[in-house]
């Protein structure tokens, strides 16, 4: 495949490109390597023509496991070159203007170590992307500049909320180090989520879009919103699910919802285009956190880079548990109790295990993600268009 | 039902474990939904035979110039009134903050001084943008209260300012515990931090949820500019701190390289000039008014941050009796680094106390502060951040407005 590759892409520079590519067509690549390398060998003919072999090929699920099982989500592939830098300058952005020997540097900068997934800023920039190509933008360099740095903020505003949740869970390790929390304290560490989110505010009115800063910024309610949703239990047995799924999307469905949303508003979407990319962003989002919950029961501690069945830990009762509710009745006690009963944990996650609710999550988290790419099926198509979709799939196959 | 329930909380809260600040009986808190200013009491006058004559009065002073601002641009934007925006999720954080009573958490002391104290606490800022609002004039835009003066982007720019101040002084109040509290083995210790642990949890939460509330209120007045000055006092002061050397606890321990005033100044510039100043300055541009006054808006606003912060660290040897009782207090308030100045020998002495700040003799610390010029200059330096805002001040147009900003600064003096 690498030779052919190759050969592939000295044909493009030399501008014979569409013979080989109809050889390709049916050589099952993953899209991404292939699109990335023609787009950057800068052949518009090229990329093009991949692009539309592309989109014809055998729907990407059948072939993403069986191609290429540990393959990284194309749409990351495709945003190498505008994300790669991003740490280092979300890190510069944190530090310029602090002092020399300030503690706040190190704490501020210490999650921002490039080890966690990143897939939010991915997930809006490819959406933008998707959205520019739409609407014949996809040269305004201004436009993507604007973009990428709403993705950038998105990035942030997650990690800052990470730091406040840590210490709000008593949490001793994240991504396989020891929490913000533990290396310093508690005070310390509020007001560094606080610096952090004030930077965000600081860099979200440079894109001097109203709408957009309008949008970002519910995103910061709807986030403590989640957490206070969190702090108290629907007695209703009927609205706990309802109640659930409003908080995954305060949680986490949210950042992405809006973030989508605002880079859509950039590319000049109109309202209904743009909502769709809120929908896209929302459902992808449930979905991610249903996936989240499930492997809570499914993965064991080393391969999370943090404890297992934390949630149920913690006293909170998530979709697999819910799901076994109607199973086993003498959880709804536990749930109200939140699991504090010695050995209500371990209980509950047997349960979980042996009703299926873990298979009804997964099913659920597959019913938002089609949703999630029907609200893309307007758009025009393009490779960003693809990822978006194939993202979809590395959202429900994850195994961290 | 709500209110009235949230009502009920705030009277429980005050009638518990009541401050020992020396504050008079007879409280009793409007049941209404905040048009009327709370009843005045009275102070007990200083306990402590330390002297500073007529801090009585100049409370009554304050609390005059205080009352007359408010009849012109209507009740100030404290806590209290914001309860009317926010019912239902305050009333829910209420309901976990009653959890809190009987514990010793600190947040449960700051929101009664936020919710009580009000305006004797200095819990001003809101009411100086407004009075600097009605005084420069709506400039023309017609989305003005008549009876005001003021414009009602300025308005919610004024609780706006209010939220963040009390965001910041709630998020202060985070106490630090061990990360693990499971794992301490003696039951009472384990049971005392876990209390410590959700008082955290509350005071975290309801720090951001005022923080996020003003974000999304600062995005909704649609103008970019705003955002970015106001972020960036948030960042100062988040900044801030980070500032000095502190124990364990996060509280302020002073050295020899940091007892200077403008060591006092750069802290607390950051720490409250910024946001007062950003909150003036930002004022100013809803009623677009030139640059000059913008740049005057935002000095006047840095100059009556630090006025204040130097009359309020007065008052804490003055007014109020819990000190004199040998109760902690910060170390590194104006006064006493006054004093540090010339006392070579308790400079040292506290350096001992780096760990545990607790353990200091406070009431030794006081007596010998007092006995120094650490007041003397403190009134001093509150006087020269007068002087300077009253300068800015007169670039505004002469008028009950800014007669009554300037009241309140010369109240301070």
């Amino acid at each position: 495949k690498l030779i052919l590759l190759d050969s592939l892409l000295q044909e493009t520079k030399m501008k014979r490109s569409t013979v080989l590519l109809k050889q390709f067509s049916s050589v099952s690549l993953r899209d991404g390597v292939a699109v990335n390398l023609a787009h950057s060998a800068g052949h518009r003919t090229a990329r093009n023509s991949v692009q539309r072999r592309l989109v014809s090929l055998d729907s990407p699920s059948k072939q993403s496991a069986a191609v290429h099982p540990q393959y990284t989500p194309t749409a990351s592939e495709l945003l190498q070159a505008d994300l790669g830098n991003m740490f280092h300058e979300i890190h510069q952005e944190l530090e310029h203007q602090l002092a020399e020997s300030s503690q706040l540097k190190e704490m501020a900068k210490y999650y921002f170590d490039g080890k966690g997934k990143a897939i939010r800023p991915v997930i809006s920039l490819c959406l933008g992307h998707a959205y520019n190509l739409h609407n014949n933008r996809g040269d305004d360099i201004e436009l993507k500049k604007k973009q990428r740095l709403v993705a950038i903020i998105s990035e942030m505003i997650h990690t800052a909320s990470l730091i406040h949740d840590d210490i709000l869970d008593h949490a001793e390790t994240r991504r396989g180090k020891p929490s913000v929390n533990s290396v310093w304290d508690s005070l310390k560490s509020t007001f560094c989520g606080d610096y952090i989110i004030a930077t965000c505010s600081k860099l979200l009115a440079r894109t001097n879009n109203e709408e957009v800063i309008l949008l970002l910024s519910t995103i910061l309610s709807d986030l403590v919103q989640g957490e206070l949703m969190q702090l108290q239990n629907k007695k209703e047995e009927s609205e706990r699910f309802q109640d659930y799924l409003d908080k995954s999307f305060n949680k986490t469905a949210s950042l992405m919802a809006y973030s989508c949303q605002a880079n859509a508003v950039l590319a000049g979407a109109s309202k209904d285009e743009s909502n769709n990319a809120f929908l896209y962003g929302k459902h992808l989002g449930i979905a991610f956190q249903l996936v989240d919950d499930l492997l809570d029961f499914v993965s064991s501690a080393d391969q999370l880079g943090k404890p297992a069945a934390a949630d149920l830990q913690l006293g909170l009762a998530t979709a697999p548990v819910l799901y076994a509710v109607s199973q086993y009745p003498e959880l709804n006690d536990m749930i109200l109790r939140r699991f504090s009963k010695p050995g209500d944990v371990e209980k509950a996650f047997e349960c979980a295990v042996s009703s299926g609710g873990i298979e009804e999550t997964r099913k659920l988290a597959k019913d938002h993600c089609d949703i999630a790419t029907e609200s893309l099926a307007g758009l025009k198509d393009s490779m960003f268009k693809l990822a978006l979709t194939n993202l979809c799939d590395s959202v429900l196959n994850r195994v961290k | 039902t709500k209110l009235i329930l949230l009502d009920s909380l705030l009277q429980e809260i005050m009638l518990t474990k009541p401050l020992r600040c020396g504050l008079g009986r007879g409280l009793s808190l409007s049941r209404q939904t905040g048009d009327k200013p709370f009843r005045k009491f009275n102070f007990e006058t200083s306990r402590l035979g330390h002297t500073l004559p007529a801090s009585y009065v100049k409370v009554n002073k304050w609390n005059r110039a205080v009352s007359e601002a408010e009849k012109l641009v209507g009740y100030p934007t404290s806590l209290m009134s914001l309860r009317a925006l926010m019912s239902d999720d305050l009333t829910n954080m209420a309901v976990h903050f009653r959890k809190l009573i009987g514990t010793d958490h600190p947040v449960l002391k700051t929101v009664k001084r936020l919710l009580y104290h009000g305006k004797n606490n200095m819990q001003v800022r809101g009411l100086l943008v407004l009075l600097l609002s009605r005084a420069a004039g709506s400039n023309g835009n017609s989305d003005i209260d008549t009876n005001t003066g003021v414009i009602n982007d300025q308005r919610k720019l004024a609780e706006i300012l209010e939220m963040i101040y009390t965001s910041q002084c709630i998020h202060q109040s985070v106490v630090n515990v061990p990360v693990n509290t499971a794992a301490e083995p003696d039951e009472q210790v384990r049971t005392v931090l876990q209390q410590l642990e959700y008082g955290n949890k509350i005071a975290i939460l309801s720090g951001d949820y005022l923080l996020a509330n003003a974000c999304t209120g600062l995005a909704a007045l649609r103008v970019p500019k705003i955002v970015e000055l106001i972020a960036q006092a948030i960042v100062e002061f988040t900044q801030a701190e980070f500032l000095g050397k502190q124990d364990p606890q996060g509280k302020l321990l002073p050295t020899p390289d940091t007892i200077l005033q403008e060591n006092w100044e750069e802290k607390w510039k950051l720490s409250t000039g910024g946001l007062l100043g950003a909150g003036c300055e930002c004022a100013m541009m809803v009623s677009k008014q030139p640059e000059e006054l913008l740049k005057a808006a935002k000095e006047l606003g840095v100059h009556t941050a630090l006025a204040i912060q130097a009359y309020d660290e007065m008052k804490l040897f003055s007014v109020d009796g819990s000190i004199g009782s040998g109760a902690p207090f910060p170390l590194c308030s104006a006064p006493v680094m006054f004093h540090l100045q010339s006392d070579e020998e308790l400079l040292d002495y506290l350096q001992q106390f780096s760990e545990d700040l607790l353990q200091v003799d406070y009431r030794m610390v006081l007596t010998r502060v007092c006995e120094g010029n650490g007041l003397e200059k403190t009134h001093e330096l509150c006087r020269q951040h007068v002087d300077k805002g009253l300068e800015y001040l007169r670039k505004f147009p002469e008028n009950d407005g800014r007669q009554a900003y300037e009241n309140l600064l010369l109240a301070m003096v």
